[in-house]
């Protein structure tokens, strides 16, 4: 077993307004996995992953990024080794050149030359975007704008990724180009993503933590997670449409999760029935 | 951990929160009047000390108070500047070395206006949190001014604290790429050039989208308007309105006499 990158123990927090977002919330994040978090909105998701980078320091327990506790150090410290990308793409785009924006991060963390060049290029090309680098981020769409957040982060090569609500007002093709970036991203990175695209969750995760009332209420493999249809609803949650059209015919295995596995039940279920008669 | 100062209202069940915006604008007017009419910035402390029941009748004592701290380091630029040069100096205060003083009329006129400022902030302070933007409007428009008028001073409230988050927000994000913002005065100073650009294309793009959304609901349209919000003057408003009157020239008679 690998160390974890993050360890979060007894983590409780109490926003200065007086709000309670997070309640003893205990949980190791290990190297390699994509982590999916799950919850309604003001579950405490987005108060948890702002732990991870320091944004927030924790009001009683402590969070520890490969053993080191978060307290002692700065947000911009914590950026060598978890990257944020913010939820509106709006709020972290602040240069006027796309090449100049993924180039602030890894110039604050001291890259220079040619070294500088490389790491925005890969950076750039990895979303696919690096015949944009001399727009304005402003005249992209919305889809354009959240690949530059997220390569804006990749640039600076960090060991975790936290990807906040990635898909939210994206178009299908933008959901998808998530996904598969999400997949060729966790080949080198830990990844962390927040969302409410339950289809995005299944098929990318290693593990769901579901969050409800800021608890991490349970826990699981997408396939463990999303057949405990009463613990979802309590939290107005629903597994994705393909679980859900597997689980309401008779017959089926409850853990249907993708189109393929559908597909196998349909030919197994009509060769057991056909038998039977 | 540090917060910044949120310029918006905060709704309390208190007794200055139910009085009428108007009646709360003619203290708050009545004050600022009276401050430039008093000679003696000891006058004008005494009118600070004058928040205090008023803070403590809104529930908000606390509240009230916070915004001083930013005021300071314009006290201390304004008795520098002011002690060094003040054009109509005539006494030495303290002899510095390469022919510098400082001058009594210069700390005597800094004292001045570091409290007019203080007690304008505040009076303006107090009235802003106890004050429901919605409410302002519609009792401004009940004194008949225009329609306007009213959106003005709401728009200007509700951006206020709008601005205030997404800067917060941009802060987060430069500090999540790896801007160090704890340093140096130049290092902060820096750190916050490049937050100009994204707030003001946001807060135009802002007033674009207001502007459309308004006009989709017919805002220029000339007609009487109605409002969810309705403010009635009563009788405790009369009162204090008249009371704030003959205080304001009880004072303002007393301390242009004195
Ligand atoms: N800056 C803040 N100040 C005070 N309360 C906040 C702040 N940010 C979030 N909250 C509150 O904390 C709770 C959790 O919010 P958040 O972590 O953003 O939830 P989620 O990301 O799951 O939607 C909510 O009740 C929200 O209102
Ligand atoms: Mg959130």
């Amino acid at each position: 077993m690998s160390e974890p990158v993050i360890k979060i123990k007894d983590l409780t927090f109490t926003y200065p307004a007086g709000v309670t977002a997070l309640r003893e919330i205990n949980l190791e994040i290990n190297k390699g996995e994509v982590l999916a978090v799950i919850g309604q909105n003001g579950s405490g998701k987005t108060t948890l992953v702002k732990h991870f980078n320091g944004l927030l320091k924790p009001s009683r327990g402590n969070v520890l990024v490969n053993n080191n506790n978060t307290k002692k150090f700065t947000t911009a410290q914590l950026s060598r080794t978890v990257g944020y990308v913010f939820q509106d793409p709006d709020d972290q785009i602040f240069m006027s050149k796309v090449y100049k924006e993924i180039e602030f991060g890894p110039k604050n963390l001291g890259l220079k030359g040619s070294e500088l060049k490389r790491s925005v290029k890969e950076a750039l090309e990895i979303v696919g975007l690096w015949d944009l680098r001399r727009k304005h981020p402003l005249d992209l769409n919305l889809n354009e704008k959240k690949l530059i957040a997220i390569s804006s982060i990749i640039a600076m090569k960090p060991e975790v990724i936290i990807l906040d609500e990635p898909t939210t007002g994206q178009d299908h093709h933008g959901v998808k180009k998530v996904e598969s970036l999400i997949n060729e991203l966790s080949r080198n990175h830990t990844i962390i993503v927040i969302s409410h695209n339950m289809d995005l969750v299944s098929r990318v995760a290693s593990r769901v933590i579901v969050m409800y009332d800021s608890r991490i209420l349970f826990q699981g493999t997408p396939k463990k997670v999303f057949v405990k249809n009463a613990l979802l609803n309590k939290t107005y949650l629903k597994p994705p449409p393909i679980a859900r059209l597997a689980q309401s015919i008779k017959g089926f295995k409850r853990d249907v999760l993708t189109i393929d596995e559908f597909i196998d039940e349909l030919i197994s279920n009509k060769s057991r029935s056909s038998k039977s008669h | 951990m540090p917060r910044a100062l949120l310029i918006s209202y905060i709704d309390k069940d208190s007794f200055f929160h139910k009085l009428n915006p108007v009646t709360k604008l003619v203290i708050t007017i009545s004050v600022i009047i009276l401050i430039f009419i008093t000679k003696s910035f000891i006058h004008n402390l005494i009118i600070f000390i004058f928040i205090i029941p008023f803070a403590y009748y809104s529930k908000l004592t606390k509240q009230v108070f916070m915004p001083i701290k930013y005021l300071f380091i314009i006290f201390v630029i304004l008795f520098v500047i002011q002690g060094l040069f003040y054009p109509f100096r005539e006494t030495v205060l303290i002899q510095l070395p390469y022919g510098f003083a400082i001058w009594t009329e210069g700390l005597i006129y800094a004292s001045m206006i570091s409290s007019r400022l203080l007690v304008m902030l505040v009076y303006g302070y107090l009235f802003v949190l106890t004050t429901h933007p919605g409410d302002l409007v519609s009792a401004l428009r009940k004194l008949r001014l225009p329609y306007i008028f009213g959106y003005i001073v709401l728009a200007t409230l509700q951006i206020i604290p709008r601005v205030q988050s997404q800067m917060a927000t941009i802060i987060e994000a430069q500090k999540s790429r790896g801007l160090e913002t704890k340093g140096s005065i130049v290092k902060r100073l820096r750190a916050y050039t490049p937050l100009l650009g994204p707030l003001f294309m946001g807060s135009v793009q802002n007033a674009i989208e207001r502007a459309t959304a308004l006009e989709a609901r017919a805002f220029s349209a000339k007609c009487e308007k109605t409002s969810y919000r309705e403010t009635i003057i009563m009788k405790k408003d009369k009162v204090i309105m008249v009371l704030t009157i003959i205080c304001l020239i009880i004072f303002g008679v007393t301390s242009w006499l004195l």
